[in-house]
């Protein structure tokens, strides 16, 4: 059992309970914009629970269950303690009181300006501040990451990082580049604002530094669950990571190229040209290419194992793997997922065919399924995995069926939530609205959709539920008659390493590269706000009446 | 990651018979790999040219 | 095929050329729908001052709406505010090039128009431009896309399509919704 068990166990406790309250409020949502009449149904209900939401799910789910693993990850594959406890603790308490803090001021209805808090909307500075306190929490995690591995290779000299914690690094650094944008965005803009210190507001500045992080935090929260594709799911079916080497690369093309990216989702905006638009395209076509070679390696890794198990022909080593282990099956389905998801990212980087879908239904759609598809269903995995080496109890046959049920249900049931909404997307319903006039002749053909999207809905609740009950199992005591964990083993390379290079094993050169891409592709589109200011809009308070 | 991890156990190398029954990779997953992209680049371009293009000019 | 560690290696890199290629394929279809095909994100920067653009210039009452400019171009200019667009019903003629252009004198909103590749933010500060033409008559629908407030579902103005024969503009190039 890790030491600090109960250090992760508190990071991953808090992401799963406001993960579980959280998807209570999706389902509402969505039966508030079905044709069906949903209870307590009205705008400042409604948009406080998509506040409420976005910020559970995309900020604070995300961030607590990224630290815990992180920490989980340094103390097993590093087999090393952490190199500053007390400040793992002042870390978690600060980002917790955050959360509070932000959670308190939108159930107030102070705050009901969406995970995106786009300016000149603003909330109470209470919201703000409680969300710099989650990132300023998250910091310390990433200087204790960072720490960690520079302190086991002063101990290791020569010796080759542990690709789970590289690429645990990797996202740490990737993290502090990537909260820089909304960092200045809120300090210098939006919370002098809500605090009255200021009464206009540079829309286009505030939008453009957001940009900044709203693509790269996508890969923050993607990274732990590539983490686990590569160092868990081969062991777990039995078989070998294709590449540690490609592996490695991967990561360090996540770090490069998931931040220069962010103008793809200001691609409809008037306050940048042609110009910067189509060089952040560019960008963002390389940034496929991680996740392109994952599917193959991790695709290989399971041939690997599917073959050394007797697996037949091109495709027989398929049903020669382990489906019954939850990660493996986790893994799988993910991967569905990735076709549908990745998909879609394919149409919405693809510069003019944003402008089909742009702020629709299929952009709630796409994320839904790449993020609460493809990764979230690895995180329940990554937890199933670890869970018996944090509680000192294994896991039975009977459980491990839970464990599938819940998988298949969340898989089935984003599938069946997200496709209907695509489509519906692709005919022009338009997103964050409270309610749709199921009379208007133009869109009463959607209300048989949005109740199947509904259903899937549900199912993911179920899952979300299940999910909590399985891991709390995990908590009771085990029967004296049986055994307890196995041992936790990262996935090892087929082939040993025999030499690696030293930019695979430390980041001094990426992270110059990083600022060399992020000044080429941000420097101007940034610049330009201060070079020619543009005129700034009022801000408009929604925490104050009238 | 071999040389990484000292105390942990190194699983064995993999024997001759293993060895053999690994020929044929990656054949298994260019195939499968192989299809997965081909048929994206086939459902991008069915909307490229059946929504996109059909829905006029934007600029 | 996968015997070492270079085997490997090269395996990974003969995936990512052709799968780099398949990119390709998908940026070079794109380069081309922009470059030749006029589909493009619309990126006009033009800036307007929020604080004062119901008061003079481009967007005050008498010019909202649709109007046939002196040189034949047929110019749409809507202003977006909480919670309605101004004028709420426009008239565009089918099957010639129109311009829409948007101003915002408070949040952000944004436009998209049902059917067509029609789609734009409305940042204050800026003039929104998206050039299209429109194929298909009939009334379509253009909704607010972007949160808002609290009114941001009921923001949702109407696009009339109309042939050129029922396209008529007055003496002073304005053509609207409640005309007969």
């Amino acid at each position: 059992m890790p030491r600090h068990r109960n250090l992760v166990l508190a990071h991953l406790w808090l992401a799963f309970a406001v993960f579980a309250v959280a998807a209570v409020f999706g389902v509402w949502q969505m039966w508030v914009r079905s044709p069906l009449h949903a209870p307590y149904e009205n705008p400042q209900n409604y948009f406080l629970s998509v506040t409420l939401h976005g910020v559970s799910m995309g900020y604070v789910l995300t961030t607590f269950f990224v630290m815990g693993f992180g920490y989980f990850v340094a103390e097993t594959a590093l087999r090393q303690a952490l190199p500053w406890m007390e400040g793992a603790w002042i870390g978690f308490w600060v980002a917790a009181a955050g959360a509070v803090m932000a959670a308190l001021t939108i159930l107030s209805g102070g705050a009901s300006v969406l995970y995106t808090f786009y300016p000149p909307l603003t909330a109470s500075p209470f919201f703000y501040i409680g969300l710099v306190l989650v990132v300023v929490g998250s910091w310390i995690w990433c200087a204790i990451m960072i720490a960690a591995m520079a302190r086991w290779k002063r101990a290791n000299p020569g010796q080759v990082v542990p690709l789970a914690m590289f690429a645990t690094v990797a996202n740490a650094i990737m993290w502090l580049w990537t909260t820089a944008g909304v960092a200045v965005e809120l300090l210098f803009q939006v919370i002098p604002a809500a605090i009255g210190w200021t009464d206009t507001v540079d829309v286009g500045m505030s939008r453009t530094l957001f940009s900044w992080t709203l693509h790269a935090i996508v890969y923050f929260w993607l990274l732990p669950a590539y983490i686990a594709f590569y160092t868990m799911a081969p062991e777990a079916a039995g078989g070998r990571l294709y590449s540690d080497t490609m592996g490695r690369l991967t990561f360090v093309l996540f770090l490069l190229y998931s931040l220069p990216v962010g103008l793809h989702h200001l691609f409809m905006d008037p306050e940048h040209s042609t110009g910067f638009k189509f060089v952040q395209t560019t960008l963002t076509a390389l940034v496929t290419v991680p996740t392109l070679l994952t599917v193959f390696t991790i695709t290989a890794s399971f041939e690997v194992a599917g073959r050394l198990n007797g697996g037949p022909g091109l495709f027989g080593w398929l049903r020669r793997l382990p489906w019954h282990r939850p990660m493996v099956l986790a893994t799988g389905l993910a991967f569905v997922m990735l076709w549908f998801g990745g998909g879609g990212g394919l149409i919405n980087m693809s510069y003019g065919m944003n402008a089909m879908i742009h702020n629709t239904s299929w952009v709630t759609a796409h994320f839904h399924l790449i993020f609460g598809g493809t990764v979230v269903i690895m995180y329940f995995a990554i937890a199933y995995q670890i869970w018996p080496q944090l509680t000192g109890r294994a896991v039975d046959a009977g459980e491990l069926a839970q464990q599938r049920w819940q998988l298949w249900l969340w898989a089935i049931g984003m599938m069946v939530m997200t496709l209907p909404w695509h489509w519906l997307g692709l005919e022009g319903q338009w997103r964050r609205v409270a309610h749709f006039d199921y009379d208007d002749p133009l869109i009463a053909w959607w209300g048989g959709w949005v109740d199947l999207s509904l259903l899937g809905g549900v199912m993911l609740l179920i899952s979300a539920w299940l999910f909590i009950v399985n891991l709390a199992r995990l908590h009771a005591r085990q029967p004296a008659s049986q055994a307890g964990p196995q041992p936790l083993h990262y996935a090892v390379p087929l082939h040993p390493i025999t030499r690696l290079p030293a930019a695979l094993n430390g980041f001094a050169l990426w992270n110059v590269l990083v600022v060399v891409l992020m000044a080429a592709a941000y420097g101007w589109p940034i610049g330009q706000f201060i070079a020619q200011p543009s005129p700034a809009a009022i801000v408009h308070h929604v925490d104050r009446p009238g | 990651m071999s040389d990484a991890n000292k105390d942990e156990p190194r699983p064995a190398d993999l024997d001759q018979q293993q060895l053999l029954a690994l020929r044929e990779v990656p054949s298994g997953a260019i195939a499968l790999g192989g299809v997965a992209v081909v048929l994206l680049l086939v459902a991008w371009l069915l909307i490229y040219l059946l929504v996109y293009l059909p829905r006029g000019l934007v600029g | 095929m996968a015997a070492t560690e270079q085997d490997v290696q090269r395996s990974e890199i003969r995936w990512v050329v052709w799968v780099s290629l398949f990119v390709l394929i998908i940026f070079g279809l794109t380069v081309f729908a922009a470059l030749v095909l006029h589909r493009n994100p619309p990126s006009n920067l033009e800036r307007i001052d929020p604080k004062t653009l119901h008061l003079s210039g481009e967007f005050t009452e008498p010019n909202r709406g649709t109007r046939v400019e002196q040189n034949g171009q047929v110019t749409t200019r809507i202003v977006a505010t909480q919670f309605a667009f101004v004028p709420p019903c426009v008239v565009v003629p089918a099957d010639r090039e129109v311009t829409l252009r948007l101003a915002s004198p408070d949040v952000i909103h944004g436009i998209l128009v049902s059917g067509t590749n029609v789609n734009t933010m409305v940042v204050p500060g800026y003039v929104s431009q998206v050039h299209t033409v429109f194929r298909t008559t009939g009334n379509l629908l253009m909704p607010c896309h972007e949160f808002c407030g609290l009114g941001h579902s009921q923001m949702l103005a109407r696009v009339r399509v109309v042939p050129a024969a029922e396209f008529r503009p007055d003496a002073e190039g304005r053509v609207s919704c409640a005309a007969p």
